[in-house]
């Protein structure tokens, strides 16, 4: 990265982040003590299993989160130097689709059903942008080019549900960048996508952030789309961070078991039919608890006692590429 | 869009059809010898004779089949009869009485609208808030209350006590506000928690995070993202309340003297005044069936998903 060797502020930098969430009966941590940072123009994957709290942990700070959701932030996350969490309502809302765009998952229910799409797109241009109706209008047909859509006038006359799947991620995509954002975070962007469409969202979202510069935090469990688009990948195991590091450093030398065991259960078509799945044996813990010692330590194969004690601190891998780290005193004290 | 139009006018057509043949069976099948009423009616000395000339009179030995073609063919030509009590053509007098039920009707309905949208705006602006909780309270207590007394309340409040507004009669523009209030408050009462609930629901469905994320704060989103999901359902709950207006012109009519068609009606109840009973009804009916077919339209057009959807 050129841009990060010339000691630039990060962009996004999360410092002991963590979230509490509160329902009537039970409070979780979903984060806990979170720490990673986001240079210009670079593309953090974040993975780990369903509940780990990756969509927390980027949705939180902007306070994105479901309706109803109580949630407590502690720690701070620094979006160009300035600390979200610390941000007023009407600060925050300058942020979101102008600085930081996001992309969501289901890009069905991410769009207001009895909206035309033109306006969906047009309402955040004229916002962040302050242009007039008709200059909105010429860029949101510019956007919706940009982003793949053919016939973009027509287009933007339709409805949500007129489109196709894709389609309509196309126009999550052109939304998100339509105030021009520096960093845009996206949510498991192609898992509600047929595979052959995934292929072509990972293409785009490359070729977009190429184009305009921008950053993405991708928040992901399909290590395709990690290997094609990320430069760094940050593996959550329960609400912590286990793993982080270069993608291919991490993808290639995996240094903490869970992520070992994570990238084993990937199907592969090059292995022999009737092969046994790779499967991660046992579950993930209960986040409602509070967890002593490595979260990961019941289900590790190369468990160790001091591993039940304290929570491993996040350290550079011996042997591996600066800023590989893990969170593992197995790996990290294994001697050179 | 034209399939669907076409579809919902026959089926309102079918439907004035069925009403019809209700508003016949129904009064036709009133309890008590009809010949003898009617003839008891014109007064003077009631022989069976007498009984069974107003029987050929009135075809009330025709089967009942052919007394209501009969009967319908005199509608379609726009004769409803004579009223029994008074003689004078139903016609005329539905005519003459149609203004302040309509003023009424309308009124009310603006008030229902007005009521409605406005608190359960207010309500889902502030949730919880001051408001909130007075409109909730307010809307139970409305609901609760039958329409007579909130009528008794208006005018003892408005008229009595105040004497701002006139209490009596259809007598131009400040004698209607009262009673359009009165026909038009519960409904809205009931139409203003609609759109509370639909609004607070919608503003926890997915795409409200998307515009949230577009950094648009919490009223604009209400206003350009949430209200129109929600005027279809909104819109359609209206026309039904449209009904329940028109219904209380029976009860509010009587109390503030105004002389329309549901004083009209009460006043025929009373005296067993068939024809105009028939036609009060059939009246009725043929307005609410063509209230909630424009409203099924006015909804259609308004949304596009059923707009588009069945294009194909």
């Amino acid at each position: 990265m050129t841009r990060s060797a010339r000691q630039t502020k990060p962009l996004l930098e999360a410092i002991d982040f963590s979230v509490t969430l509160h329902t009537p009966s039970v409070s979780v941590r979903p984060v806990d003590r979170v720490s990673y940072s986001v240079e210009p123009g670079e593309v953090l994957a974040i993975v780990g299993e369903s509940g780990s709290g990756k969509t927390i942990l980027n949705m939180a700070p902007l306070d994105l989160l479901p309706v109803g959701v109580n949630a407590d932030m502690e720690g701070a996350v620094r979006f160009e130097g300035v600390d979200l969490l610390k941000m007023s309502a009407s600060e925050l809302e300058a942020i979101c689709g102008g600085g930081i765009g996001v992309v969501f998952q289901d890009p069905l229910s991410a769009l207001n059903p009895v909206r035309k799409i033109g306006r969906q797109l047009t309402e955040g241009i004229e916002h962040h942008l302050g242009l007039t109706a008709a200059q909105a209008d010429s860029r949101a047909a510019e956007l919706m080019t940009l982003v793949g859509l053919s016939d973009p006038r027509s287009r933007m006359q339709q409805y949500p549900h007129e489109l196709s799947g894709g389609m309509r991620q196309r126009v999550g995509i052109a939304m998100s960048i339509a105030g021009e954002p520096r960093l845009l975070i996206a949510d498991e962007p192609t898992t509600a996508l047929d595979v052959t469409v995934q292929a072509q969202i990972v293409a785009l979202l490359k070729d977009l952030q190429k184009r305009l510069g921008m950053a993405i935090v991708i928040i992901t469990h399909d290590f395709g789309v990690v290997s094609g688009l990320a430069d760094k990948v940050a593996v959550m195991y329960a609400g912590r961070l286990s793993e982080i590091g270069g993608v291919r450093d991490v993808l290639i030398e995996p240094a903490h078991p869970y992520t070992q065991g994570l990238l084993r259960s990937v199907p592969s078509l090059t292995v022999p039919m009737n092969t046994k799945f790779a499967g991660l044996p046992g579950q993930p813990p209960n986040l409602a608890r509070r967890i002593e010692g490595c979260a990961f330590a019941p289900r590790c194969a190369e468990v160790r006692p001091e591993c039940s004690v304290h929570r491993p601190a996040l350290l550079s891998v011996p042997r591996s590429a600066t800023g590989h780290l893990a969170a593992c005193p197995v790996v990290i004290n294994h001697p050179a | 869009m034209l399939r669907i139009t076409l579809n919902r006018a026959v089926s309102a057509a079918v439907l004035i059809i069925i009403a019809s043949i209700f508003s016949f069976v129904i009064i036709a099948a009133f309890p008590g010898n009809v010949a003898a009423l009617i003839a008891e009616m014109r007064g003077g000395f009631v022989s069976q004779e007498v009984v069974d000339r107003v029987a050929v009179e009135y075809r009330l030995n025709d089967p009942l089949v052919l007394r209501y073609f009969h009967w319908l063919g005199d509608v379609m030509q726009g004769d409803l009869g004579s009223s029994l009590r008074t003689g004078e053509s139903v016609s005329t007098a539905l005519a003459q009485r149609l203004q302040p039920t309509l003023v009424l009707v309308l009124g009310g309905s603006l008030v229902t609208l007005i009521v409605g949208t406005s608190l359960g705006l207010a309500g889902a602006m502030w949730p919880n808030g001051l408001i909130d909780r007075t409109i909730r309270a307010f809307a139970v207590f409305n609901v609760s209350m039958p329409k007579f007394f909130l009528a008794a309340m208006l005018i003892y409040v408005f008229g009595v006590q105040m004497q701002l507004l006139p209490t009596f009669g259809f007598r131009g523009p400040a004698s209607w506000i009262l009673p359009c209030i009165a026909v038009g408050a519960v409904p809205g009462a009931l139409l203003s928690r609609l759109m509370r609930v639909g609004l607070e629901e919608t503003m926890s469905r997915p795409f409200i995070i998307t515009a949230k994320s577009k950094g648009f704060g919490r009223r604009r989103i209400l206003f350009r993202d949430a209200l129109p999901n929600i005027v279809p359902v909104f819109l359609t709950t209206f026309g039904m309340n449209i009904a329940f207006i028109t219904q209380s012109s029976l009860i509010i009519e009587p109390i503030f003297s105004w002389n329309g068609v549901g004083a009209y009606f009460v006043e025929a109840a009373r005296f067993r005044d068939l024809p105009v009973l028939q036609s009060c009804l059939l009246m009725f009916s043929i307005l609410f069936i063509l209230v909630n077919l424009a409203v099924d339209l006015i909804v259609m057009m308004a949304d596009p998903l059923q707009r588009r959807a069945k294009r194909i």
